[in-house]
């Protein structure tokens, strides 16, 4: 209601004076009549008016409690008109006026709290006026206001809140300003401000992120999850940058590692037990990360529930790789052949490598912890002495012989280096073992062989010379045989043609054994081979030792050298004599066998088909195992020095090989030994035709044959020989004089015979030559040192025949046939 | 079992004015020396409940009412004389 006091006249003026007098006047009637008892009186209308007496002291009373009320809160609160001036204050905003009085006159009754806002200065000015502002907008209107301001005595640090809110209900205007001490929160806040940065801190400087994980939700993948700022940067995302879920980290994770994950949280949560898996993590950036994550159930400190999953995850991306990396150096090192290994100063393996089990054949767990001198004796070195060379050196190459587990020597290039510490110092030794046996044992068997190649060579050139002296003998004898027909001469003449022809066979051993070349390539019947053997060794050897011949009587026939068969198994009977000292049984068996593929396959020497086996066995003390691979080494003999040569049975196999065959060694201590050989055979036995009268078919009809020999007792020995069976005969001393005698009668000539190996103008030159007078010229020729006469043989040496020296008159007589035919 | 009857009583008051709020506390203190175990009392705010003291005819606060056992009685004031209500409202075998 308003009235306008100007307008209204002195009627209602006099009118209200009564009012109120009859107002007064009632009351005061009232309170006599009730002698001051009653509160209120009622309105004909119903309501209730309050006497003022009544009123007076209800306005009285509610003022004291407010003002107790606002005494009592631990704040200062001050009420503002609404220009800003302080109306009243509480005993909090006295009784800190009071305490500061000397710094804080604002603090005062009727003062301009905007006033004292704007214009503070110092330290807090600006703070001061940003509070300034806030009061000024709730007056205007404006919502509640808070600011936060440190407050500090010279004893303590003190901060204060100010919250200023409008007074709402009050037409006109004005503000609660409340100054409330906010030190404990705020060094509560502080606190645990810095905790929290420090651990953002220390997981930043150690890259490890943390999270946790609410498990109020039964489904994981809507269970809330929290991310610490570094889990952010290992997921490569700045913190906060993106909403963090369940569903948000299993997008990240390949979905063949969710099930695992699940599992690993649902055993944890369900046993109480802290977990620790690996698994990969694409980061924003789209790199696959490999993270170690560890786990654990915190119950809710209340109420002992597990409600969260605290855990930690560390990027092991590098390790992982670094360690990918170990493992393939070492796969690599234990693929290597070499034996990789390591001990320490004291000369303990501390390191063996997979090539080192295989060398030296002592496992990992075996080597390890064990003396090097103690695995790996080695007659030159020992670690004690090979440490001291590494230490003073650093490394340490050469070639040792070390014991294999199995009592193997093997010979080693050795390479040992120094390893140091991280400090530097010396801690072991590395070893890289190179097995280098074989290589060794190659070059043994090279050097060997260059030897063996010398020998021969030197034995060709005696062979030769051997052959020519023989050659006049052997063919003089069916000569001298038909000159001297009584009884004495011809046993003499035996004897000498024995001798003879032994001592050509002889030397053609030689030279087999010498150039490995071929022997001769007829068919030989083993039994008449064993035969012969057994009458030897019966009528040789001591008659303590028992020979018996077990030999299938239809032996098949091998294509053969005779005389070199014949070397072998008599070479194979005198071992065994030799092998029975003190007597024993010498047997020799003979059998065919035919090995079908499936026996062939098993021994590598082997083909299919038709095989003569012969087997000498001795009753004697066998070889022993160590020895038994070396017995087929030239030169390895157990016979006493100037006894033996130790080329008996390599020279024996090597002829066995020649003709296809091969040799079997079985032996046992104590129970003898067994040499088996196994040769080709023809298949079935054809009769040996017996060349006797073979002789007449194959006389000359006058035919001129020019025969080149630098011997001269050649020349007469096989021009008489030749001229006995209806040939004539042209001389010539050497290729020269043949040449000279072809060109003047060579339409006359109807074959050349010539020797391979004279002095001036050779075998071959002399062919040249007289292929160039006649081109169709045949020719035979002959040589010390050819075994095999084979026509490939002869064809390369550019003679139509080739016939090996010495010859009897049989085979010369043969060839001139085939030549001339 | 004889009972004594129940005494009802209602106070109308004016909210916490004084005389009212002397009124309850001094009518509590009657009660519970003199009538223990046998009243009931009813307050009843004027400002709160206007139609109420209209029904009953209330012109001033405090004014105490009894209601029954019958006759009803009207006691106005702040009832600081123990004897004087007793025997006003007609309870004079209470009276010490």
């Amino acid at each position: 209601m308003s009235l306008d006091i100007e307008a209204r006249d002195d009627n209602v003026d006099a009118e209200i004076s009564t009012l109120i007098t009859t107002l007064h006047a009632t009351g005061k009637r009232l309170e006599e009549l009730t002698g001051g008892e009653i509160d209120a009186v009622a309105d004909p209308d119903g309501g209730t008016f309050l006497l003022r007496r009544a009123q007076d002291q209800l306005r009285r009373r509610e003022a004291v409690k407010q003002a107790a009320i606002l005494d009592a809160l631990p704040a200062h609160v001050a009420l503002l008109d609404a220009r800003g001036f302080i109306v009243s204050v509480n005993q909090g905003w006295r009784s800190f006026a009071d305490t500061n009085a000397g710094s804080s006159p604002e603090y005062t009754v009727g003062l301009s709290y905007l006033d004292i806002c704007e214009n503070a200065q110092g330290d807090g000015a600006e703070l001061a006026h940003e509070a300034g502002r806030g009061v000024r907008s709730v007056l205007d209107g404006g919502d509640c206001f808070s600011i936060e301001y440190p407050c500090h005595s010279p004893l303590e640090q003190r901060w204060f809140m100010m919250r200023v809110a409008p007074l709402e209900d009050s037409d006109r205007g004005g503000a609660v300003i409340m100054h409330v001490n906010s030190t404990e929160r705020r060094m509560a806040e502080d606190a645990m401000r810095m905790s929290e940065s420090s651990m953002a801190a220390a997981q930043a400087i150690a890259h490890v992120g943390s999270w946790e994980l609410d498990l109020a939700h039964e489904d994981l993948e809507e269970s809330p999850l929290r991310w610490s700022a570094e889990m952010f940067r290992i997921a490569g995302y700045d913190p906060g940058a993106v909403e963090i879920s369940s569903e948000f980290f299993f997008s990240l994770v390949p979905s063949e590692e969710h099930e695992k994950i699940r599992q690993a949280i649902a055993d944890s949560v369900r046993q109480l037990v802290p977990f620790s898996l690996v698994h990969r993590l694409k980061r924003s950036d789209g790199q696959e990360r490999i993270l170690q994550v560890n786990g654990q159930v915190f119950p809710f400190e209340k109420t002992g529930q597990t409600t969260r999953l605290i855990g930690t995850a560390f990027d092991i991306t590098e390790r992982t790789q670094s360690q990918q990396c170990i493992a393939e150096q070492a796969a690599l090192i234990d693929e290597a052949r070499d034996a990789i290994f390591q001990w320490d100063l004291s000369g303990r393996i501390v390191f063996w490598s997979k090539g080192a089990e295989r060398l030296y054949g002592w496992t990992c767990d075996e080597a390890r912890g064990r003396l090097l001198d103690e695995l790996l004796w080695s007659e030159q070195d020992g670690a004690e002495e090979a440490n001291r060379v590494v230490l003073e050196a650093g490394v340490r190459v050469g070639e040792i012989r070390r014991t294999a587990k199995d009592g193997r020597v093997i010979t080693v290039d050795a390479r040992w280096t120094l390893v140091r510490d991280v400090q530097g110092k010396p801690s072991s030794i590395l070893a890289i073992d190179t097995d280098i046996t074989k290589r060794r044992d190659l070059e043994r068997q090279f050097l060997r062989v260059q030897r063996m190649e010398s020998i021969g060579t030197l034995a060709g050139g005696i062979a030769h010379d051997l052959n020519n002296t023989l050659s006049p003998i052997i063919m003089s004898l069916d000569l001298l045989g038909s000159k001297f027909p009584d009884k004495e001469s011809q046993q003499l003449l035996a004897i000498i043609s024995t001798s003879a022809r032994r001592g050509a066979d002889m030397v053609r051993q030689v030279l087999s054994f010498a150039s490995g070349t071929e022997g001769r390539k007829i068919e030989v019947r083993l039994q008449d081979v064993v035969q012969d053997v057994e009458k030897i060794a019966n009528d040789t050897f001591f008659k303590h030792i028992t020979v018996t011949t077990i030999v299938d009587r239809n032996l098949w026939t091998v294509l053969g050298d005779p005389t070199q068969l014949h070397q072998v198994l008599l070479n194979l009977c005198l071992n065994a004599r030799d092998a029975m000292p003190d007597g024993g049984t010498l047997t020799i068996h003979g059998e065919n066998l035919h090995l079908d593929a499936e026996v062939a396959r098993m021994e590598i020497e082997a083909r299919p088909g038709p095989y003569v086996v012969l087997e000498v066995h001795d009753s004697g003390a066998g070889i022993p195992a160590a020895i038994v691979d070396k017995i087929f080494d030239p030169f390895f003999t157990t016979k006493k020095m100037g006894q033996g040569t130790g080329l008996g049975l390599s020279t024996s196999l090597s002829i066995v090989k020649s003709h296809g065959g091969f040799v079997r060694v079985e032996s046992s201590p104590g129970k003898g030994t067994s040499f088996t050989l196994y040769l080709p055979a023809q298949g079935e036995t054809c009769a040996v035709p017996k060349s006797e009268a073979v002789n007449e078919l194959r006389r000359g009809h006058g035919e001129l044959i020019l025969v080149v020999d630098d011997e001269s007792a050649v020349r007469d020995v096989t021009r008489r020989m030749l001229e006995a069976f209806g040939y004539r005969v042209l001389l010539a001393a050497d290729g020269k004089q043949a040449e000279t005698t072809y060109k003047a009668q060579g339409h006359n000539i109807a074959a050349v015979f010539t020797d391979m190996m004279m002095p001036v103008m050779d075998g071959r030159a002399t062919i040249r030559a007289l292929r160039e007078i006649n081109p169709s010229v045949r020719i035979i020729a002959t040589c010390g040192q050819v075994i095999g006469g084979s026509v490939e043989e002869a064809a390369e040496l550019g003679a139509n025949r080739l016939l090996a020296k010495p010859y009897t008159t049989e085979a010369l007589l043969g060839v001139l046939h085939q030549v001339l035919s | 079992v004889s009972r004594q009857p129940v005494l009802k009583l209602r106070l109308y008051v004016a909210g916490d004015a004084d005389n009212s709020a002397q009124a309850i506390s001094n009518l509590h203190s009657i009660c519970q020396s003199r009538l223990a175990g046998c009243h009931e009392i009813e307050v009843v705010d004027v400002f709160r409940e206007p139609k109420r003291a209209l029904s009953d005819g209330i012109l001033m606060t405090p004014t105490l009412l009894k209601i029954s056992p019958a006759p009803v009685r009207r006691v106005i004031g702040t009832l600081s004389q123990p004897e004087i209500l007793l025997r006003a409202l007609g309870l004079e075998q209470h009276c010490a």
